[in-house]
């Protein structure tokens, strides 16, 4: 589904990424752990499209076409979805609305009909369940004065109605009790699929008691430092990423 | 014959043309009051502080005849496309300055309501005209309030006696139409509200074509002991239109005024609007949004007088400015030496669309009185980049998202305006004035 290639990127002139490369295939789930500053949450934005990373060097590659020359909403319309860590608020635009006009943007690419607000109310409605929101949230504006678990699964409601091929889910997990933790990995694995993937970055193991990688990768530096299975993690969870960069050092050495 | 300059001139050789048959006593005083004022005063020019942003030399480019003598102007035998759904039962139509009783009914209004033309209403209600008309629009060195007292003969006149409601809007039409030649109109409007009288009234300014004419309408309220009045103005003239305008108003004890100006016509427009609390315990809002773009310059001047003690007033003016265009404000605030415990509130809001866009914000206070809670604020901004990153991140374009914010922009005026049809109305100027150029070329093929 995404191949990667030598990726490099960086932001105001600092260097994050610095030649990943990696392959998700339709149906696996992929984790990318790292320490704090180790490029993770750049790789996701940077797929997604955000504008303020240049990539430098390298290329990606999705369903066949390179996306790097695509504007964001071109590739969230082709299938490639981002869970915010930190979803903006947006005073004055209600969230069913945005919802509905950004589905609507991505029927029209697959040349359906859009929806109009009723039809789209009882669309929502059993994706509503899958995250266990009230739907007086869909009445409020966009994640405005939302606290942090709602956010988050407003974020993955988002996905849910838009049905994305490749999710990336930026540290979806941060700053969620355990009870939101289910409800949010719940929702995910619900919405994981054989035709699609996902790339969950994340700095704790904690969510992958829930969600089970077919792959973990560790980045280090901007570079992928490790790459496993589910195993890595719970190894991560017990030496810390010292390890990892220690078994570098000495694999130098 | 020395060299006289066109700014002293202009209003006075344009009311050279100006018609004087019959009209009524109490009109002809205030008319000739006005055109002696009208020969002293000079077009200001941007060396007058209260004008230092707003170049009015392109006003004087054109000559203007009176509306009554213009060729060529359009017909308008129907208005129903344009009357809010709210005010089908009670609406005024004014066309190029001039009542037009046909296009107007009052069915829908308590019978003691009087309404009407200013210059023809009943001999029993002329002296609450005499009372009010030309006391309220307090000018000093304006010359454009004087113009139109000068010029004028029709305009709506409300009176709601005491402890009469009104639940339903009452919509003033004014509309303009094409012609052969660029003209002037000067409507006037007096609301006189008696003791706990209540009613909405919503000025509306528009134009049925892109022609140059001149629009210098001034508006003048008083609310007696426990009044309400929710008063709205949409000026949505001819993108070529000058519209030159004053509110006045006067609140007496207990009373409150609302007022919400939306300004997204003409290429250039000054709104002059004032509240002066003359008793304790009233309440004013005085919010505004402004949509410019292209060449469009949009002036907003506002003073609120608070006089006596215990009084609060509310004021949230939001500026949308795209391409070349500017918006101009200045919120004067006065709190007297005898309005303790006044609670003032002022906010002033742009967004900057473009690269190229103007904004000149000015918040003045002034304060006299020590036991007082005011604050104000001013801010010039662009659309938030992450905002926008967040729409187009769940597939919006780059332009339905600066739609989409844009409207979240204005939302808060909008939904402050206590009429729905108007709501749904400037819901759907907003998407107008975000699309770009090539849309809406687009939408008219």
């Amino acid at each position: 589904m995404i191949i990667i290639k030598d990726l490099h990127a960086e932001v105001e002139g600092e260097k994050i990424l610095k030649g990943i490369n990696l392959e998700i295939k339709a149906g696996e789930i992929h984790a990318v752990m790292g320490p704090n500053g180790s490029g993770k949450s750049t790789l996701a934005k940077v797929i997604a499209g955000h504008p303020a990373y240049e990539v430098t060097k390298g290329e990606i590659i999705y369903e066949g076409e390179d996306i790097l020359e695509m504007d964001p909403d071109e590739r969230a319309r082709k299938g490639v979805f981002m869970a915010f860590q930190y979803p903006v608020e947006v005073p004055g635009v209600s969230n069913s609305m945005f919802m509905r006009e950004s589905y609507n943007a991505i029927l029209e690419e697959q040349g359906q009909d859009p929806l109009d607000p009723l039809e789209f109310e009882d669309y929502i409605l059993d994706k509503l369940k899958i995250v266990n929101l009230d739907s007086k949230l869909l009445d409020r504006n966009v994640n405005d004065g939302f606290s942090g678990g709602e956010k988050k699964r407003n974020e993955i409601l988002q996905m849910a109605i838009l049905n994305p091929k490749l999710a990336l889910l930026d540290e979806t997990d941060s700053g969620l009790d355990i009870d939101a933790l289910k409800i949010v990995s719940e929702g995910i694995n619900q919405l994981a699929s054989k035709d699609k993937a996902v790339l969950l970055v994340t700095h704790y193991q904690r969510i992958l008691n829930y969600i089970t990688p077919d792959f973990v990768h560790v980045l280090v530096d901007g570079k992928v430092e490790k790459s496993g299975g589910k195993e890595l993690a719970l190894e991560l969870e017990e030496h810390g990423y010292e390890w990892v960069r220690e078994a570098r050092v000495n694999g130098k050495a | 014959m020395g060299n006289i300059n066109k700014e002293q001139t202009f209003l006075s050789d344009i009311l050279a043309g100006r018609e004087s048959n019959n009209v009524p006593e109490y009109v002809s005083a205030v008319r000739n009051a006005g055109a002696v004022e009208v020969d002293k005063l000079p077009v200001p020019t941007q060396k007058h502080e209260e004008w230092k942003y707003t170049n009015l030399k392109p006003l004087l480019k054109n000559n203007y005849v009176s509306a009554q003598k213009v060729k060529g102007a359009g017909e308008v035998n129907d208005v129903s496309e344009h009357v809010f759904a709210e005010s089908g039962s009670q609406h005024l139509t004014f066309v190029n300055g001039v009542y037009r009783k046909d296009l107007s009914t009052i069915e829908g209004l308590p019978k003691d309501v009087v309404i009407g033309n200013i210059a023809d209403v009943d001999v029993t209600h002329q002296g609450h005209i005499a009372e009010h008309l030309g006391k309220h629009a307090q000018y000093e060195d304006d010359p454009f309030t004087p113009f139109n007292s000068a010029n004028f003969r029709d305009g709506a006149f409300i009176y709601i006696p005491k402890e009469t409601r009104v639940a339903n809007p009452v919509q003033l039409l004014f509309i303009t139409t094409d012609a052969d030649e660029a003209f002037f109109t000067t409507p006037r409007v007096l609301i006189v509200g008696e003791r706990h009288s209540e009613i909405t009234i919503v000025e509306d300014y528009i134009s049925l074509a892109d022609n140059v004419y001149f629009n210098c309408p001034v508006t003048e309220v008083a609310l007696a002991e426990g009044g309400k009045l929710t008063h709205v103005k949409l000026q949505r003239e001819s993108k070529s239109a000058f519209h030159i305008g004053r509110i006045a108003t006067s609140i007496k004890k207990d009373s409150e005024y609302h007022s919400y100006a939306v300004h997204l016509g003409s290429q250039l427009s000054r709104s002059d609007v004032k509240a002066v609390q003359l008793d304790e315990n009233t309440h004013c809002t005085l919010d505004g949004l402004v949509l410019v773009k292209g060449n469009q310059v949009s002036d907003t001047h506002s003073v609120m007088d608070h006089a006596m003690p215990n009084c609060t007033s509310h004021q949230l003016h939001k500026c949308i400015v795209d391409d070349k265009a500017e918006s101009i404000f200045n919120g004067k605030i006065f709190v007297r030496q005898d309005a303790q415990q006044t609670n003032a509130f002022q906010e002033n809001r742009n967004l900057l669309l473009s690269n190229n866009g103007t904004v000149n914000t000015k918040p003045q206070l002034e304060i006299w009185a020590d036991d007082v809670k005011c604050s104000h604020g001013a801010t010039i901004g662009q659309l938030n980049e992450d905002q926008v990153f967040y729409l187009k991140s769940r597939g919006l374009s780059d332009h339905k998202s600066r739609e989409i914010l844009s409207y979240g922009f204005a939302l808060d005026v909008i939904e402050s305006i206590p009429v729905e049809s108007i709501q749904k109305r400037l819901t759907v100027e907003v998407e107008k004035f975000t699309r770009s150029n090539a849309e809406v070329n687009n939408l008219v093929e």
